[in-house]
């Protein structure tokens, strides 16, 4: 028995990649203190990193076409490592859903609601988000096209009306830092907006099959995503050049320079609104990962009943999280991408690599057992 | 909580089959009342069913041979001209030369001049037919009663709907009768798969209504859902189609409404085409038709009789009043009490200005004006148009002039209310979710701003997401295929070749696609 | 259903939680629109005096019956270390929430300039109603008195300093700062900050803004100043949209319309000593001829494209003199340097100062005449002609 029973096309799939990524384009003060002129090339390597990344996803995927990430777990490691690995997951997936419920709220918090308590900003998102959740993939999906060509057209818009501001000189000197720095910044960019694809991983076995196979589409949500990441990144450095790193949300304050005529001189607006329903379709998606992941390792027969539990437990875990923003940036800077990356990076490729060490005897046993 | 009203609904419609069949098994056995020999029984039965109301006529007339017999009908449902000529001429003056027919049937055949005859034997199936507006004939000897069509009641013609005017286009509106709105359709779609299948909904009343699709176009699924809704349906009577919607819609406690209905016949014929299933109900100038798609409302017919640019523009122009309807007031407030440095600097003085001394929050002065420009649209729909005019002159200017001048509320939400409310009237079958939707937004414009302006809107676009009629998802977001040529823009006809993806069933392509530019050899400039 | 009842609980919890408040509204009429605001340094050690200049909101009908004009702006100042504690003290003394966000112009004290910005910096980028496109400038005197100088032309006087900003972006938008660039190139050890100064014109019978020239700053302190006609100097050397050339001739003045003007600066580094090739290239329009007896049009062209050419060369010369003088690299050919010669920069960024200060600079101007306006020889040119 399935918990999910909605199919999605491969297409919306890859918006949906696409659209978690550009999500991030409002994390980019993670990395912009470490390279600080040079940060898009470090997303430029990420997203070149990134592929082999995908490609495991894509093989695990295949491997198991009917398959979600807990049952691949349960499958390749047997019952009790399945569980430690899938209890590791489940931690990864609720950590995100939290990380990002409250960047979120504090983005909200900084920019327009400054008195506002932010468990009331979060709160009503989580709401939002368990409302579309209720009603299982297909609705949470549905928009991911509609949200994501949306945001490029904004976000490209307005790099436009930025053009009086820029000045390209502010991306010189390029390769001038230290090494490890790159290093450092490409590690930040690969595991918070790339690697969290492996959320898809949940619902790859609800895919229509794709003549091409999957990983096409992957690659596709990638370079659209990745490529809003790059634009709002040049341009914020372009326009705001050498105080691009001290701001804590370097996008928003470009949109506050930027002017369409003197009278319409105010366009964050814009931006905020498109970064919330991003940062919203985001939530959805990772919360959704969260809550069939949970249900699916405690095999329940509807994930419906998980719902406001994650959403409650997410909820309580964003508020005592961090007490701060520079914890929270720290975090984000130092210990999240070495920790992310274990979960994105190593438990896939293990998976994988044992999957096909296995895959013969496995298949035969199976066959054994059916006759 | 919508679970709940669903397994509610599921099991309303278990029930309704039940006891549908228990109808059928009890009226079974009450029309086993046979028409008797003797026709002074059947009359006496007749004057005791129909407790001797004063409409039924009985009018008895003998045969040539001498033999009695009767014309049962009700004044005012048949037409007297029609009884005089097709029925009682023949039938006193006829002979017949190779004796006496045995049975009703050649009767009818050999001596009468009408087209339309039922012979039965049950009493009850002859009197529902009388009280429909046919004619009974009833013999001595026969043990069968002859039904014959003389309908002929007063009706309404057809003429322009009230509901739905257009500047380009034809005219024509549903009438109240059903056989003339069947007719209408049947008229435009010259086309032998068109179905019309008919089904009596109401226990007491018995009403017609009358099922209409292509077959081979309307996907068989959806016309199975329809007539499947339709038979569930355990009602006294349907006065009007609304009735009906009620039973059938899959939504009922959405705020956006899942059935679709116009009053014209071209309307209704171009969503047959398209493979919707119209439903027409006797008694109802409003045709529903299902499934509906949530961008039916912002399509009208007069976008398909005009130009394709003009047609794209008011497309366009439609989606921007709906959301401007939805969004303008929570907008206002969320700009003037939450994100005052959104405003452009001058227009921030001249607001603050006409802010300066108005007593009520913003929220309240919205709230005002909203429900003030409510109650005068109420007045208006529900009074003569005479009087309606009063209420005009009342409204432009109490709320217009004086309301600002007495330093009640400001100007400038004034006029966001004024251009919320012509906004309002631009997709009128949307109109009521638009004034729930604005109250909700501009609660949560007070509480949270443009962050709950944000989640009110996604909200609904969940809700929309959620929603299905018929089976078919209710908003489905524009893919850059064959529906987007006919959503937020319209395309030349000649380029829509397929119908919609979602509501045909078998036969999705209209036709080639055709450019007649091409076909002329013209070049394309 | 346990769980739907918790889940609709929680529902209602919340919303009873949100419609306890509303934490962020405010309406426009409790707040205080603050148009300008200045800072000036006080008479105690480490305190600031700051002034805000609020835009009063005016029932029109009000203000039409009373004959004497009210003023349309109010001047409130306190003294304080920061401006957040000098906000929290407004708030005791004004009837009204101050609304920073549609804040135009940040004015400094001249005495406030001399002693250094950095300390303000902060209060100015981490409070987010504050705006880095806000125009910055410098009082002529002190910023309070600046703010509140009525001029008849505008109700409000941040406005007229707005308008006088934009007119001045208009010719170049090196010749005005923004709170960005303030910051930017304080941050910067490779440019110099240049803002422009604002003081009062005295007219007949009312008082009128004007920028009176730009102050030049080391790192964060005013250390000079540049008159009007030498800030020219310096936008003839980093380019200009508009503006007007003086020609002075041997015998005429021709006023010359500049179209654009265009100049490249490559830093040059050769055996360790620092150049600067500046070309400046510029496409002139006559705009008045003055004297010019007995000349034509077709002969006179070459000769005031040479003229003009030398006056350009003259005007950025003695400006760049000036600036060297002070150590200030207003052109920023330091940061040019660092993004050019990032290993070279390192060496020299802690004593960029000195090195600009013996910066040899290799100019050369090249001027294009594109047309001579609706008259080809004036009268006055024609006028022994038969």
């Amino acid at each position: 028995m399935k918990l999910e029973s909605g199919r999605i096309s491969p297409l919306q799939l890859m918006f949906s990649i696409c659209c978690v990524i550009q999500s991030s384009s409002m994390l980019t003060s993670f990395f912009l203190p470490v390279t600080r002129q040079d940060s898009w090339l470090c997303v430029l390597f990420s997203m070149l990193v990134a592929l082999p990344l995908y490609y495991i996803y894509c093989a695990l995927a295949k491997a198991y076409p009917d398959k979600n990430l807990i049952e691949i777990f349960e499958t390749v490691f047997g019952r009790v490592g399945g569980m430690a690995a899938s209890l590791i997951t489940i931690w990864f997936f609720v950590s995100i859903t939290t990380y990002n419920l409250r960047d979120i709220g504090l983005f909200v918090k900084q920019t327009i609601m400054v008195d506002t308590p932010v468990v009331v900003i979060m709160g009503i998102c989580i709401l939002v988000c368990a409302y579309g959740i209720y009603y299982g993939l297909r609705v949470v999906t549905r928009y991911a096209m509609a949200f994501s060509v949306l945001a490029f057209f904004i976000l490209v818009f307005s790099s436009f009306l930025a053009t009086a501001k820029w000045d390209f000189k502010n991306l010189l000197p390029m390769f001038s830092q230290p090494a490890l720095h790159y290093v450092q910044s490409t590690n930040i960019a690969l595991t918070i907006p790339f690697g969290e694809s492996v959320i898809f991983l949940m619902v790859t076995p609800n895919v229509k099959p794709a003549k091409k196979g999957l990983f096409r589409y992957f690659i596709g949500g990638m370079l659209i995503g990745g490529f809003t990441v790059l634009n709002v990144l040049i341009r914020d450095i372009a326009v705001l050049g050498n105080i691009v790193a001290m701001l804590t949300l370097p996008p928003f304050q470009t949109l506050r320079m930027v002017e369409l005529t003197r009278a319409l001189s105010r366009m964050e607006i814009i931006f905020a609104v498109v970064l919330i329903i991003l940062l919203f379709y985001k939530i959805m998606m990772l919360y959704y990962a969260s809550v069939l992941a949970i249900s699916q390792f405690f095999k329940l027969k509807s994930f419906r009943p998980v719902i406001p539990i994650v959403g409650a437990f997410c909820t309580a875990y964003a508020l005592f999280i961090h007490s701060s923003t520079i914890e929270h940036a720290v975090f984000g800077q130092q210990y999240a991408p070495i920790i992310w990356l274990f979960c994105e990076y190593l438990i896939p490729f293990v998976t994988l690599a044992v999957g096909r060490l296995r895959g013969r005897p496995q298949e035969a046993g199976l066959q054994r057992g059916t006759i | 909580m919508l679970r709940r009203v669903r397994k509610a609904w599921r099991f309303r419609r278990h029930c309704n089959q039940k006891e549908y069949l228990k109808q059928d098994g009890t009226e079974k056995t009450d029309s086993e009342t046979p028409v008797s020999e003797h026709l002074c029984e059947n009359i006496a039965y007749i004057q005791k069913t129909l407790g001797g109301s004063g409409d039924v006529k009985i009018h008895p007339f003998s045969f040539t041979d001498g033999k009695d017999a009767a014309l049962v009908f009700i004044d005012g449902l048949a037409d007297a001209k029609e009884i005089t000529q097709s029925i009682l001429l023949p039938l006193i003056g006829c002979i017949f030369p190779d004796g006496k027919p045995d049975n009703m049937g050649e009767l009818a055949q050999k001596a009468l001049c009408a087209g339309d005859t039922v012979t039965d034997s049950s009493m009850d199936s002859l009197l529902h037919n009388c009280l429909c507006g046919d004619t009974l004939l009833l013999a001595d000897g026969f043990s069968e009663g002859l039904a014959i069509s003389t309908k002929g009641f007063e009706k309404r013609t057809v003429s322009e709907p009230q509901s739905e005017t257009v500047v380009r286009g034809p005219r024509e509106g549903f009438t109240e009768n059903l056989r003339t709105n069947t007719s209408l359709l049947r008229r435009r779609i010259k086309c032998p798969a068109l179905r019309l299948d008919h089904m009596k909904i109401g226990r007491t009343a018995k009403t017609d209504v009358c099922v209409v699709y292509i077959e081979g176009v309307a996907d068989p699924k959806i016309v199975e859902t329809v007539k499947s809704r339709l038979e569930a349906i355990v009602i006294d009577s349907v006065v009007d189609s609304g009735y009906l919607e009620q039973y059938i819609e899959d939504a009922p406690f959405s705020i956006f409404p899942t059935v679709g209905y116009s009053e014209k016949p071209d309307v209704v014929a171009g969503r047959v085409l398209e493979g919707h299933v119209a439903i027409v109900s006797d008694g109802s100038p409003f045709v529903l038709t299902a499934p509906m798609l949530f961008i039916e409302s912002f399509q009208t017919s007069e976008d398909y009789y005009i130009r394709t640019i003009a047609a794209s523009m008011t497309r366009i122009l439609r989606f921007l009043a709906f959301t401007l309807t939805v969004f303008a007031p929570a907008i206002y407030i969320a700009l003037t009490t939450f994100h005052q440095e959104l405003i452009p600097i001058t227009l921030l003085y001249t607001i603050a200005d006409a802010r300066e001394g108005t007593p009520f929050p913003a929220f309240f002065e919205a709230l005002v004006l909203v429900f003030a420009f409510e109650l005068m649209r109420e007045a208006g729909v529900r009074l003569p148009r005479p009087v309606g005019q009063a209420i005009s002159i009342v409204g432009a200017l109490i709320m217009g002039e004086a309301s600002v001048s007495a330093g009640i509320v400001g100007a400038p939400m004034v006029i966001t209310i004024a251009v919320t409310a012509v906004a309002g009237f631009i997709a009128p079958r949307q109109s009521d979710a638009v004034s729930i939707l604005r109250l909700i937004a501009m609660v949560f414009a007070t509480l949270l701003g443009g962050y709950g302006i944000a989640m009110v809107f996604l909200a609904m676009l969940l809700h929309l997401a959620k929603l299905q009629s018929f089976g078919v998802p209710y908003f489905e977001t524009v893919k850059p295929d064959r529906d987007l040529k006919d959503s937020f823009i319209r395309m030349p006809l000649w380029k829509m070749a397929k119908r919609p993806r979602h509501i045909t069933g078998v036969n999705d392509t209209r036709r080639e696609g055709v450019n007649p530019l091409k076909e002329r050899g013209e070049n394309r400039r | 259903m346990t769980i739907k009842r918790a889940v609709s609980a929680v529902g209602l919890l919340l919303c009873i939680c949100t419609l306890a408040g509303c934490w962020d509204a405010h309406e426009l009429d409790t707040l205080s629109i603050i148009a300008g605001l200045g800072i000036d340094q006080s008479n105690t050690q480490g305190e600031y005096v700051f002034s805000v200049e609020i835009g009063k909101a005016q029932k029109s009908q009000i203000s039409q019956n009373k004959d004497k004009q009210e003023s349309a702006f109010l001047v409130l100042s306190c003294q304080s270390r920061t401006m957040l504690l000098a906000f929290e003290q407004f708030r005791l003394k004004n009837s009204r929430e101050l609304f920073l966000h549609p804040n135009q112009i940040v004015i400094f004290g001249k005495d406030l300039a001399k002693k250094g910005l950095t300390p303000l910096i902060d209060m100015l980028l981490r409070n987010h109603e504050s705006r880095l496109e806000v125009w910055t400038a410098v009082a002529d005197g002190s910023a309070a008195d600046i703010l509140n100088t009525k001029t008849k032309q505008e109700p409000i006087t941040a406005a007229v300093i707005d308008r006088l900003m934009q007119n001045a972006t208009s010719i170049s938008n090196r010749y005005t700062t923004t709170v960005y660039d303030m910051i930017s190139h304080i941050e910067d050890k490779g440019t110099a900050l240049i803002m422009p100064i604002i003081g009062k014109a005295e007219e007949p019978e009312s008082t009128s803004l004007q920028i009176s020239g730009s102050a030049l700053f080391l790192h964060d302190k005013m250390v000079g100043e540049l008159s009007a006609d030498e800030t020219l100097g310096y936008l003839f050397a980093t380019g200009m949209h508009d503006g007007l050339l003086n020609v002075p001739m041997d015998d005429g003045t021709a006023v010359m319309q500049i179209s654009y003007l265009f100049s490249n600066a490559k830093p040059v580094i050769s055996n360790g000593s620092v150049s600067v090739e500046l070309n400046v290239q510029a496409l002139l329009a006559v705009g008045e001829l003055l004297g010019f007896k007995n000349q034509s049009i077709v002969d006179l062209m070459p000769k005031i494209r040479e003229a003009a050419q030398q006056a350009i060369i003259e005007k950025i010369s003695a400006t760049f003199k000036k600036a060297q003088s002070y150590k200030t690299d207003i052109y920023g050919f330091g940061t040019m340097i660092y993004r050019q010669y990032p290993q070279q920069w390192d060496a020299m960024k802690d004593n960029w100062d000195n090195i600009f200060s013996q910066l040899t600079l290799k100019l050369s101007v090249k001027a294009q005449l594109s047309n001579t306006g609706f008259v080809t020889d004036s009268i006055e040119m024609k006028g022994d002609k038969p």
